[in-house]
């Protein structure tokens, strides 16, 4: 089975505020003929992509079994596979079920689009109607997406005592135009993701880190692959212009903006918004273009319209943001990778060697586990080249805390972290250390940015100690997609 | 030297290419008609320009009280004179800061904002204009004249409403077999009487009368049916509409109405308006069809209202008919129709003659509201004036009602 795509529609407008869309989808995965992939491993990713592409934004148009084992069927009997022809091959057999479906259901889902203005015309305020209109029930017949999962590659691998698990593959989205006669899947746009995993063999792993069933190795890799998988698949979908939530800024001041959306749409602490600004060109032609970028501070509410909270906040840390412009999802990964040169600071028997080395950091974002915006846990390896000849290698493995503050183009804020140091010479020597310091970053990108950090460093062994002040520089990233699932990696090597 | 007119011309030549780069951009506010609200609120959908946005808003403001006051077809100030007295005025009302206070409502989104290409900026946003207000304020400044006003020079308008029909139809049986006519009339009322216009909607009890329905023959309208009610009832103005409620996408309901203002001595039509109403998911047709007339009744009362305006000048409108009964000579007869024109003429303000023969007078007069507050006083004026002229001949009426009168001349 060979899956070529010829034609996929860019989709490249923004809507001025975000239209519920309904999903459906085809509950099997699309496998070429030489990819031989375990049963359990194709369960674990059907399901694990279906929780991932849930997403609060959507509504969800569930297909009875029957047509999906006719699906199936007829996906089976294909020869060479397109992205047109299994479109073709669906559209007879999933579109009158899910037009029925979206009949049933779309006065009760149009009911989001009626908005405020309409809310106090004539007709909701004098004659108490709903003040749905046959335009608002378009949207809702023509907001029905369907995604097909596919993968393309997969093998397991041993090196050594370590094994892993590569996955390649993707979805393909389709629009349901209800506005054609008959109704069409068309193709809307293919994401493609890889990841992999890895464990130790032999050892026996948890699917959580406290708790959770008890994995071998090669389950533990696939878990791993397959959670990064499905996590890129899910801010890939993010990313989709028609899927990525759009608002319009109500107000801004003193670096807060407001907008329309809440948890109703899956919003989080901490998410990323580009502020949007149109510009019309001389031939008069408007054109969307970010000017700034803001970090969700409160969630509204929305679920739950007696609430008074109607608008969500988010911290401007990017541009100037004014009310009317539009804020844009700018969907990214909860986690930034940071490189950075660092004075690590060291005596041995009350000499001060000079310690310069590099550091490698993962910064988990938490604020949504603290409720409290800005919030991390900084992952860190430090690896030092103390100017003393008779220490082979420095090297440091720090976990921490760290809140940040924004202000434009920089964040600063404090960070405590324990750590374990070793080094190694004639004799190996480890000692725990704390570090308390701060940091500030300048934002060069929304995504990008470059840090300094200056603090206390204190702890060591008997005969090592690593007392005295520590700063480094470097650079932060915040990815929108990885390769790997940073915490199953770090579990898979470690073994924990 | 060569260097420096070098130097000199490039400089020049950088210049010119720069001004020649600048565009003019035709970027200023605008404003449309969205829906009446409320009998004292109209919808608009403002656009306004600026270099920021306080003062983007502040032009799309402007702008949503401009057009109420100059813009679109029904415009608050229509004539010349309310105009001219406005340009005095201008300041108090149209001031960018103060305009505020006409804004009765202003949503908090955007329909548009966008940055021109001179980095000024365009936004669009919905806006509620309290038109009773702003009519009351230029009533205040003596820019145009209050309903009390007009009512007391002219009287109060009356108005007749009834649905359009066919020849073959009676606009009376509709509203009696249709609940939607029906309803459709109530709403017109409800309108008219909201502006103290009086009204009133044909029963069974109206019976045209022959001569009535003759007058409409000689109209060459003898099958306008509202035309001869109109005038059996003696209303100064008569509405007709038409309603159609259709399904629309997905099972909704849209209304059309079409909504006509005649006068009533003469069956001009004033003016035509149709309003629409949203594709809506409802099961009543009423609601459908009420939607649309608030769609175009602001409209339809501003015609009404400027016709009801440029009459006042001229005085309270009568038609009146002369019939000759009995044999004349034709020295006597033109003498008689001589008499009569120049009686009308001089207990008129204006006259307008439509049909003048051997049997009949059919003219147009707009009285001195002042001195002849109804038509028995214009009946008696004329008839005082006529049998005194020419002592051989009696007038005697044969119809009078608000907008006609009917008389005959006879060698007494």
């Amino acid at each position: 089975m060979v899956i070529s795509c010829s034609v996929l529609l860019p989709r490249e407008e923004f809507s001025r505020f975000y239209l519920r869309k309904s999903i459906a989808y085809y509950d099997g995965i699309l496998l070429p003929s030489n990819v031989i992939i375990p049963s359990t491993t194709v369960e674990l990713i059907k399901t694990k992509l279906i929780q991932a592409l849930f997403l609060e934004r959507f509504d969800y148009n569930y297909l009875p079994q029957v047509l999906q084992a006719k699906a199936d069927a007829a996906i089976t009997g294909m020869g060479a596979v397109t992205v047109e022809s299994l479109g073709r091959a669906l559209e007879d057999l999933f579109l009158p079920e899910i037009i029925k479906i979206l009949s049933i259901n779309k006065e009760l889902r149009a009911k989001e689009f009626v908005d405020r203005q309409e809310r106090i015309n004539f007709l909701t305020t004098k004659a108490k109607e709903s003040g749905i209109t046959a335009d608002d029930l378009e949207k809702v017949m023509n907001a029905g997406y369907l995604f097909i999962p596919f993968i393309t590659s997969y093998s397991r691998n041993i090196q050594g005592n370590r094994v892993g698990v590569n996955i390649e593959g993707g979805i393909i989205w389709y629009h349901i135009s209800s506005t054609l006669e008959p109704p069409r899947l068309v193709p809307l746009v293919q994401k493609s993701s890889s990841a992999f995993g890895s464990a130790i063999l032999g050892k026996k792993y948890h699917e959580f880190i406290w708790g959770g069933e008890e994995l071998s190795a090669d389950e533990f890799a696939t878990l791993s692959a397959v959670n990064a998988y499905v996590k890129n698949l899910q801010t890939l979908t993010r990313e989709v212009p028609v899927f990525k939530l759009s608002a319009e800024i109500v107000s801004a001041g003193g670096g807060q903006i407001a907008f329309k959306s809440g948890n109703k749409e899956g919003i989080k602490l901490d998410d990323k918004f580009d502020i949007v600004e149109f510009f019309e060109d001389t031939a008069g032609i408007p054109k969307a273009k970010s000017i700034g970028c803001a970090l969700v501070t409160k969630i509204a509410n929305n679920k739950d319209t007696t609430k008074t909270i109607r608008y969500s906040e988010a911290r401007t840390f990017i541009g100037r943001a004014e009310p009317g412009m539009l804020a844009i999802e700018r969907p990214r990964l909860p986690i930034d990778l940071g490189l950075r040169f660092v004075s690590f600071p060291l005596k041995q028997r009350n000499d001060q060697i000079q310690n310069f080395g590099g550091e490698l950091g993962l910064t988990f974002n938490v604020s949504n586990i603290f409720k409290l915006p800005h919030f991390y846990i900084p992952f860190s390896i430090g690896y030092g080249f103390p100017s003393d000849n008779t220490i082979e290698r420095y090297y440091e493995i720090g976990l921490g805390l760290h809140k940040k503050f924004y202000l434009p183009r920089f964040s600063f804020g404090p960070l405590i972290t324990g750590k374990y140091a070793e080094i190694s010479n004639n004799n190996k020597e480890s000692g725990l250390c704390a570090e308390f310091s701060g940091i500030v970053e300048l934002y060069l990108n929304p995504d990008f940015a470059f840090g300094a950090k200056g603090g206390y460093h204190l702890g060591g062994g008997k005969e090592m100690k690593t007392e005295g002040l520590i700063w480094s520089v470097g650079f932060n990233y915040n990815p929108p997609t990885l390769p790997f699932d940073p915490l199953g990696f770090l579990r898979g090597y470690a073994g924990i | 030297m060569s260097k420096t007119l070098t130097l000199i011309l490039t400089i020049m030549m950088v210049i010119i290419a720069g001004c020649a780069k600048r565009q003019m951009i035709p970027a200023t506010g605008e404003a449309t008609f969205v829906e009446t609200f409320s009998p004292a609120e109209v919808t608009i959908l403002a656009t306004g320009v600026g270099s920021n946005l306080n003062e983007a808003e502040k032009d799309a403001r402007y702008q949503a009280v401009n057009f109420v006051l100059l813009g679109g077809t029904d415009p608050l100030l229509q004539t010349p004179e309310e105009k001219t007295k406005f340009e005095m005025i201008k300041n108090l009302i149209l001031d960018k800061d103060s305009v505020r206070k006409f804004i009765s409502y202003e949503d908090d989104k955007y329909q548009k904002r966008v940055k021109l290409p001179d980095r000024r900026l365009k936004i669009t946003k919905i806006m509620r204009v309290n038109k009773r207000m702003v009519e009351e304020f230029l009533i205040g400044k003596a820019v145009i004249k209050s309903r009390e006003e007009i009512s007391e020079a002219i009287g109060t308008p009356f108005v007749m409403v009834i649905p359009q029909t066919t020849k073959d139809q009676s606009p009376i049986d509709m509203l009696n077999a249709n609940f939607l006519y029906k309803k459709g009339a109530q709403i017109i009322e409800s309108f008219l009487t909201a502006r103290k216009y009086d009204v009133q909607v044909p029963d069974q009890t109206v019976t045209i009368g022959e001569l009535v329905s003759a007058l409409a023959e000689n109209r060459e309208i003898k099958e306008d049916i509202s035309y001869a009610l109109a005038l059996t009832i003696g209303c100064d103005i008569y509405i007709t509409f038409t309603v159609d409620v259709t399904s629309g996408r997905h099972g909704t309901r849209k209304a059309s109405v079409g909504v006509r203002i005649y006068e009533t001595t003469t069956a001009r039509l004033l003016g035509t308006e149709t309003g629409y109403s949203p594709e809506v998911a409802t099961s009543s047709d009423q609601v459908v069809m009420e939607s649309a007339f608030n769609d175009c009744m602001d409209r339809v009362l501003s015609r009404m209202t400027a016709y009801w305006k440029d009459d006042i000048k001229k005085g309270m409108q009568y038609k009146l008919i002369v019939k000759f009964i009995g044999s004349y000579s034709r020295d006597k007869i033109e003498s008689i129709q001589f008499g009569i024109t120049d009686i009308v003429s001089s207990i008129a303000n204006k006259t307008k003659e439509n049909v003048i023969s051997d049997k009949t007078i059919d003219l147009l007069l707009w009285a001195k509201a002042d001195e002849y507050e109804n038509a028995r006083k214009i009946y008696s004026a004329l008839k005082g004036k006529f049998e005194a002229k020419f002592p051989d001949y009696k007038m005697n009426q044969i119809t009078l009602n608000r907008k006609l009168i009917v008389v005959q001349v006879k060698k007494g």
